[in-house]
Parts: structure tokens; sequence; C-alpha cells
């Protein structure tokens, strides 16, 4: 009997690990990489902190054929899910820097490692950026039923009445959180934050006058915005929004915050330059042949993408930014209510 | 135009041989998916959303919904046959189903689980039908209200604990504790986690109930059937009149139960299935026989759950908010189609809604047609050997488990749990609880401390609508009825010492009436 129940165990201990054995071998690559003909065919995996079937996980799902064809390999998408991407990060940041491992590195999100309290092991020395491939834009929504029409009146009574004005917010030190941060000390209010778990409920809340406002990327409002359940009430930005043209900016009002999210590309820091160049110019082709590609393109306009190739050097610049910018806004917005 | 002959137009739609067959896909992948355990239709929507681009918007989404309510069939005959739930809304149905199939029962009580879930599917799609304004008064519900939902359920541990009342709060306690884990809902401060940053979302449910509920059984098997082989005797597949007749008034109450919990955007869905048993147990006719296997605590969770599936559907048609995982992904297939669920959707493309509408009851009767016949096969598990039936099972946990999140560490809490599990199984302490107050417990925080937020830190607040006021007294009365006092009355007098921390010693002294479980 002894026996049997051994065998038995084995045999469940090795069904899942045969199954399995195909993706994590992929991480592994082999050592073609420091010579020119990296990849040499071996697949690349791409690490996606986020959940299949995401806005970044379709949009990278449907840019990898692409690049599979420009890096003439096969590319593997391994959705890591956990502590809003943490889990993730940590396993790129500490992967092989081989250029065999490719991790979505989204900013502003991986920059939750600014926050102290999440002990993340990495931070942006960790990462290099191969390329930004698509910004979200954002907006400061209210309901339609709301008590405001515009940004002004909104303001107008926060400034009277600090603390009346409610926001959700996904989290406290989250992306949305921090630029709602931002836009209460360029116009000099001050709100209540209400943290929601997920976005659904905080949409929710913000249709049933739960709360009063929540800043968030266009696509996340698109669908209320068209049946008119939420208003827009100035666009985050310096300019006017695709497809939100009649909707102020907040610079006009002359506050000068700007949401910005990016879909960012990035290999381990201590990856050798050439295979780096090598990768960079692979998605910036891989870009050009799926901007060429009007099925594609079509996809990325009714998700409310803003698809672009911006490289390495250009991505470096922003999130060394955004991260000074993190790390003077987040302790006042975890201290903040 | 008139709603039905809208319908109508969406049923000739289906009935086209191109969606009839992405349907039937969906449903026979939905029912894999569903009954193996771990497996959860997320993965599945999601890997099979790229064929929505090739296929186009109606067969595309028609075959991703019949994913989700084909793995609720599923789900259903491991928690019958072998007392192995895949997901939390599974567990209920365990907790009768597999006394009937140990009593050669679970024919009747698959039979009577596929007509349950179908009875519940076609109240969800009439009341989705009908009921587009109710979703938007709902929308007016706030976080008092979700959190009286939320301690009317946790009022109901106690009828979900069996006969022993003390270890049922004991275990709810488990539940709450465990919930606990992760980051705090307020101030993100890691809690409980060790600094593993994989522990920051907390631990994860269908892992845990893996691990508590199927895991835990599997190594009792261990011990007395790894040699004789054998489960159980197949016994008869067709209910018999009585069962029928029985369950007519669970099927009822149960369609109901899930019907407006999935209408909440914000409520704890899979507690539907617990309310439901929990409600059985106590009005059922059959009231007296729950513990000793009684067909209306299957019959009353399956409707429910079933119920619940198509009706999270609504708020995403009718507002387009997305109140679960699975309905994210199927709002992203509508969006890449360029289609916005919502109210937009029946105004700019009615025959893309009323043709998905009408695939839901088409796929619902597919999958009754294949389901009753298919229970005969089904059966056939029990005569499997269990050396290998234990291998197959517990193989597919560990790889549903990884599979949950991608992440090895899932496996270690599926062992961990299936450990603990089995200890409590020794120890006779029942399990429904734990995975009832897991479900509710960050329901409860959240919705507590996000009303207090609102108010100001003022806890009038909370009874302050009509509807947190009303489930509030609900679950007082739920608490305060005799025969549970009187239950708990008779333990406190014999285990007095321990039992200084049980919640409810209020008022009122009944004589000792006799009570279904004592």
């Amino acid at each position: 009997m002894r026996r049997r129940i051994a065998a038995a165990t084995l045999a469940a201990l090795a069904i899942p690990l045969a199954l399995s054995g195909c993706s994590s071998l992929s991480a592994g690559g082999g050592d073609a990489g420091a010579t020119g003909d990296f990849p040499g065919g071996e697949p690349i995996t791409i690490v996606m902190p986020f959940s299949a079937g995401g806005s970044t996980d379709l949009m990278i799902r449907a840019l990898v054929p692409f690049l599979e064809d420009e890096l003439d390999t096969s590319i593997i998408v391994e959705n890591t899910v956990g502590a809003g991407g943490q889990v993730a990060l940590t396993a790129i940041a500490g992967a092989q820097p081989d250029g065999f491992t490719i991790g979505v590195t989204n900013l502003p999100s991986t920059l939750a490692y600014v926050n102290e309290e999440r002990q993340a092991t990495y931070d942006q020395d960790s990462f290099e950026p191969l390329a930004t491939i698509n910004r979200f834009r954002g907006i400061i929504a209210t309901s339609s039923t709301g008590e405001w029409a515009t940004l002004e009146e909104m303001v107008a009574y926060a400034q009277d009445n600090p603390g009346a004005v409610t926001v959700g917010v996904d989290g406290l030190g989250g992306d949305d959180h921090i630029f709602v941060t931002a836009f209460e000390q360029a116009a000099d209010v001050e709100f209540t934050v209400v943290p929601f778990d997920d976005g659904s409920e905080k949409m929710t809340a913000l249709i049933g006058n739960q709360i009063d406002l929540s800043f968030g990327s266009v696509p996340t409002f698109r669908p209320q915005i068209d049946s008119g359940n939420v208003v827009a009430l100035a666009a985050l930005d310096a300019e006017t929004v695709a497809g939100l043209e009649d909707v102020p900016t907040t610079s006009s009002f002359g506050y000068d915050v700007q949401w910005e999210s990016y879909n960012v590309l990035s290999v381990p820091a201590g990856t050798d330059e050439a295979v780096r160049s090598e990768l960079e110019d692979a998605i910036g082709a891989a870009a050009a042949a799926a901007e060429a590609d009007s099925a594609f393109m079509e996809q990325m306009t009714n998700g409310g993408y803003e698809f672009g190739f911006q490289d390495s050097e250009w991505t470096n610049d922003r999130w060394t930014d955004l991260d000074a910018q993190w790390r003077e806004l987040v302790p006042v917005a975890l201290q903040g209510d | 135009m008139d709603i039905f002959a809208q319908l109508l137009a969406g049923f000739q739609e289906v009935l086209s041989p191109v969606n009839l067959l992405f349907a039937l896909a969906g449903c026979v992948l939905g029912m894999v998916v569903g009954i193996l355990p771990g497996f959860g239709p997320p993965a599945a929507m999601a890997l099979l959303l790229p064929v929505t681009y090739v296929v186009g918007p109606i067969p595309g989404i028609i075959m991703i919904a019949a994913i989700l309510y084909g793995s609720m069939y599923g789900g259903t005959i491991t928690a019958v046959l072998l007392n192995v739930p895949g997901e939390p809304s599974s567990v209920a149905t365990t907790l009768e189903g597999y006394t009937l199939a140990k009593q050669g029962r679970g024919g009747p009580a698959l039979v009577i689980a596929a007509a349950g879930s179908f009875v519940g599917a076609t109240v969800g799609i009439v009341g989705m039908v009908l009921a587009a304004p109710l979703a938007i008064a709902v929308v007016g519900l706030g976080a008092r209200d979700y959190f009286a939902i939320g301690v009317l359920g946790l009022s109901l541990v106690v009828g979900l604990s069996g006969r022993n009342v003390v270890k049922g709060l004991v275990c709810a306690l488990i539940g709450l504790a465990i919930g606990l884990v992760g980051l705090d809902p307020v101030l993100g401060t890691p809690r409980f986690t060790g600094g593993m940053p994989e522990l920051f979302d907390g631990i994860d449910l269908v892992a845990v109930v893996m691990g508590l509920f199927g895991l835990s059984e599997m190594l009792i098997g261990l011990e007395h059937r790894a040699t004789s082989g054998r489960l159980t005797k197949l016994g008869r597949i067709a209910p018999t009149k009585e069962d029928w007749r029985r369950s007519v008034g669970p099927m009822a109450r149960g369609s109901v139960i899930g019907f407006f919990t999935g209408l909440l955007p914000g409520s704890p869905g899979t507690a539907a299935t617990f309310f439901s048993y929990a409600l059985e147990r106590r009005v059922s006719k059959g009231r007296a026989q729950f513990g000793r296997g009684a067909i209306e605590g299957v019959a009353g969770p399956e409707t429910a759950n079933n119920s619940l599936g198509i009706a999270t559907m609504i708020p995403m048609f009718t507002l387009g908010i997305p109140s679960s995982v699975t309905m994210a992904i199927m709002m992203g297939a509508f969006i890449v189609h360029g289609l916005t669920p919502g109210p937009l959707l029946f105004r700019d493309h009615p025959d893309v809604a009323w043709a998905i509408i009408a695939s839901l009851f088409v796929g619902n009767v597919i999958l009754l047609v294949l389901n009753v016949p298919l229970i005969r096969v089904w059966l056939y598990i029990l005569k499997i050997p269990y050396s290998i039936l234990f291998a197959l099972v517990v193989g597919l946990m560990i790889l549903g488990a990884f599979l949950v999140t991608g992440a090895a560490f899932n496996i270690l809490v599926l062992l961990v749990s299936g450990i603990f599990g089995y200890v409590l199984r020794k120890l006779d302490v029942p399990l429904a609880p734990i995975a009832l107050t897991m479900v509710l417990g960050s329901i409860l925080e959240e919705n507590l401390v996000r009303a207090l937020l609102l108010s100001d830190g003022d806890v009038g607040t909370l009874v302050g609508s009509p509807f947190s006021a009303t489930l509030l007294t609900g679950a007082v009365l739920v608490l305060c009825s005799a025969p549970l006092l009187a239950l708990l009355r008779t333990r406190l007098e014999r285990r007095r010492a321990r039992l200084m921390a049980a919640p409810t010693r209020a008022g009122e002294t009944t004589s000792l009436p006799t009570t279904k479980s004592s």
C-alpha cells in the first residue's frame, strides 16, 4: 500500500511538471546572446505583470506576431499576476540578463517601488528600458448627474469646502492617487480620497454619485462617456485628447498636471548592449510593420490606445522624470488625508 | 422596436449553423474547464479572445460567454462525486452532494444539479431581458449597503456549521483571519505578508478552497481507499418523483438569490451559493435531512450559481460595468470590435446585443442536452482505481493552482491548506464557514472603511439607508432566532470557559425546541 501511495504522489507531481516544463525552459535561453546572432532562433519570454485579457495584455499580444517576424523566433507571453505587478517585476529584475527575458514595465505603475511600504527589491536601476510602445491619456471624470458641469465650479466648491469633494482611487498610493495628489497641489484644493479595490466598483460608485470624482485613462471611461453616464471635466493634459476635443485641458486652467501612462518594454539591468540594441531595433521595426497593418491599427483605435514607438533613450528620460516626480508625491499622497 | 421582436431576431441569428457551432464549442470547452479543478473560465476566455478577431463579434462573444456558463455545469461534477470543489462557488454543493454520492445517489444529484443550473440560467436570462431599469436602480447602492450584505452573509455562518456551532464559529474566524493577509485596503500597508510580495494580494481563494476541501478529501481517501480501489456504488441515475418535488422550492428560491446577488456590481458573488444553502437548511421541507444527504442542498446552490452567472452579465450589458474578472474579459471582446457595452449597444447594435442574449438561452439548452446523458459517463469516475484517481486529481489541482496567477507560490498555498484541511477534517470541524468568511471578509472590511470615509467617520451612516437598515435587521433576526440560540445555550453550558468570545448571547431564553441538527 505504501508503494502505491508513493507512486500515486509521484505521478501527481509529474503531470504539472511535465506540462509546465515547456514554459520554464524558455526562460533559460542558452548562450547565443553575447554574439551577433541573437536570438538565434531561441524562444524569448515576455513577462507580463497583468492578467490575460487586460488592456496591456491585449496590446502586447497583438504586437507579438510582428515582433516574432523581426526576431525570427517564437515569443511566449507569460502572465504573472500579483501584488499589482510586483511579483512579475521582481522576477524580471532577477532574470538572467541575456535578452531572452523581456519584461513589461509600464510607467508609472512600475514606480510603486518608490513606496517603501511595498518592500520592493528593485528600482529604476534594475531595468534597462528598450522602448515605449503606447501611451494612455487621462481625464478627470464626474457623474453626469453630479453637481458640477465644469472644472472651475468643482475647484471653487472644493476650495470653499476642504475635504467635501470625494475622489475614488484604485488603492492608496496607486497611479491615479498620485495624479490626484498632483492636482490637489496644483489647484490648491483638498479632496477626501476613498480607496477602491477594483476599477468597476469605483465606476459604479461614480455613476451612482457615491463619490464625486475619478481620475483615470480615457479608455476606462470611454463606454461611460459615450453612453452619457459620465462627463469629463478636464483632460489631464497639455493638449486636447483625440475623441474628446471639446473637453478643456488642465493646462488651459493653468494647472500643470499631466496624466502620463505608458506601455514600456525592458530587459534586466546588465544585459549586453549589442543584445539590447538588437531588441530595440526589432521592436521599432515591428511597431512600424504593425502601424502599416490596418487590422492592427483598427484594434488599437477601438481600444483607445495611442500606439507609437519611442526609443530607449526617450523612455529612460521619461522614467527618470517620473521617478523624481513620484518620490516627491508618494509621501504626500500617503500622509495627506 | 418591441423587445420581443428583437429577441426573436436574436434567436434567428443564433440558430445559424456558424453561431450554433461556436456556442457548442464554448459550452464543451466551458464544461471541460469547469470539471478540471482550479481551471477557471478566465484563462480559457482570455486565451480565446484572439479567435474573436477572426470570426467576428457575434460568434466570438457567443463562444466566450458559453465558456463562462458552461464551466458552471462542469464544476458540479467533481464537487458531487469526489467532494473536490474546483472553485469557491462549488463548496456549498459538496456539503449535501457528496453525501448523496456516497449513498449511491450521485446520479440523481447530478441530474437535479443540471436541471437546477438550467432553471437558474433561464431565470437569469428572463431577468436580463426585463431588468435593465433594475440594474440602473442598484447603482445607487453604496458602501454601507454592501457592508450590510456582508453582515447578513456572516450571520449565515451558523447555518453552515452543521452539528457543531462552536467549531463553526472558530472556523469563521479562521476564514476572516486568512482574509486579513495582504495589503491593507485603506493604507496599502502589507499585513501578515512576511515581506513576500506574493502575499500582497492576499491568499488566493481558489488555491485555498482546492486545498482545504479537495486535497484534504483526497488525503483522507488515501487512508482507506488506496487498496480497495473503489469509491462507491453507482446506483440509479434518474431522480425519483420525490426528488423533483422537493427540488422545486429550492430552485425557485435559489434563482432569486442568485439573480439579485449577481445584479449588484459590488456584491460577494460566490457567496450566493452559501446564502441559498443556508436558507434551504432552515426553510425547506427536507431540512431535517440536511447533513445526511438532502437533495435540496444541491438544487438550491446549483440554481443560485447559474442564475448568478447570468445576472453578473447584466451590469455589463446595461451599464458597461464589468463586475468580475470574467466580465472584464467579455467586455474586452466587445471593445476590440468597436462595440461599447452599455445602453449604446442596444441602440447602435441591437442585432449583436440580442443575438448574444438569445445565445445564452440556446447555450443553456445545449448544456442541458449534453449534460444529462453524460452523467452516466461521469459516474464512471467512481470506478477509476483510487491510486490513479488520486494522481490525476491532485496533479490537476497542482497545475490549476499554478495557472491561477502563473506563480508557483500558489502550489505551496494549495499544499499547506490541504494539510490544514486534513487536520480540521480529523477534528470533525465544519470547513464551509472558512470559505464563506474568506469571501466576505474583504468585502466587509473595504465597505466598512469606505462608508466611514464617505460619512467622515459617522457610524450612524451604516443604518442610514433603508436597504442597509433592512439587511442589518435581517442579520440580527437570523442570529437571534430561537432554535439557534437554544443550540448555542446547550453548548455554552458544556464549554462555558471556551465560549467567552461567542458573539451572540442576546436576550431571549426559550425552552429547548427540537432542532434539526442537535
